[in-house]
């Protein structure tokens, strides 16, 4: 009985994956200023590797072991995520606590307005996850009334 | 719960007994009993998350109001067909003979 209502776990697929993008831009948002000792690797923003969901796995616990007939695709899933591979930067500065012998410490390498925007991104991309399952659900719900 | 079966009219046609409406290989009864069963699974899937969220687990506020709208939605679509079946068994009985 839960394969009927497939649209409820694609939405939800997609607001998960919006809570988690917005824990990962919460945490390089974070640590937008963390100096790391120059012996360590800088830190760097992360991001997420999502991909789409096909095939027979639902979402928690409402599989759905039918393929669908028109193969409309399962949502979304996070993969792993990804550390940016931007330029790194060494800042010289000898009075920092963290300073090696040459005085250099690591800046985060967290580029905040791409940060700042995908957080704008990732907000809007979970209401409108929740705006489908909205609509997904008042849909369901004209069905029952057909007939009465 | 099975339709009875009319009685055949022997005195004025050789008219054969209404057989059963039956689905497939199982009766409505059966059919039924699934969805309940099915309606119950998804209730107590539903309350699972809601203690997950209540008591900080691993589920998320739109898991539970996903569980919740489907636990809703299959009581509904059980009541429906119920009233839908009902309403025919009903007008079957109405029938004058």
């Amino acid at each position: 009985m839960s394969g009927i209502f497939h649209v409820f776990d694609v939405a939800a697929s997609g607001a998960k994956l919006s809570t988690v993008w917005l824990d990962v831009l919460a945490d390089n948002i974070a640590n937008q200023n963390t100096i790391h000792p120059a012996d360590e690797e800088p830190f760097r923003a992360k991001l997420i590797y999502a991909r789409e969901k096909n095939g027979a796995s639902g979402l928690f616990p409402f599989p759905t072991s039918k393929p669908r007939s028109l193969d409309a695709g399962d949502g979304v899933t996070p993969v792993r995520l990804i550390e940016s591979t931007g330029e790194s930067q060494a800042v010289f500065d000898p009075t920092h606590p963290l300073a090696d012998d040459e005085g250099r410490v690591w800046r985060p390498v967290v580029d905040i307005a791409a940060q700042m925007t995908d957080l704008i991104l990732a907000g809007r991309s979970y209401s409108m996850n929740i705006q489908v399952l909205q609509h997904g659900r008042e849909a369901y719900e004209a069905a029952m009334r057909i007939g009465s | 719960m099975t339709i009875p079966p009319i009685q055949s009219i022997s005195s004025v046609t050789g008219a054969q007994k209404a057989a059963p409406t039956a689905a497939g290989s199982s009766d409505f009864g059966a059919m039924v009993a699934d969805a309940l069963k099915a309606v119950s699974g998804t209730e107590h899937q539903a309350d699972a998350i809601i203690e997950s969220v209540a008591t900080g687990g691993d589920a998320h506020i739109h898991d539970m109001m996903v569980a919740v709208s489907k636990a809703e939605l299959s009581v509904d679509l059980l009541v429906q067909v119920r009233n839908r079946a009902v309403e025919a068994y009903q007008e079957i009985m109405r029938m004058q003979i």
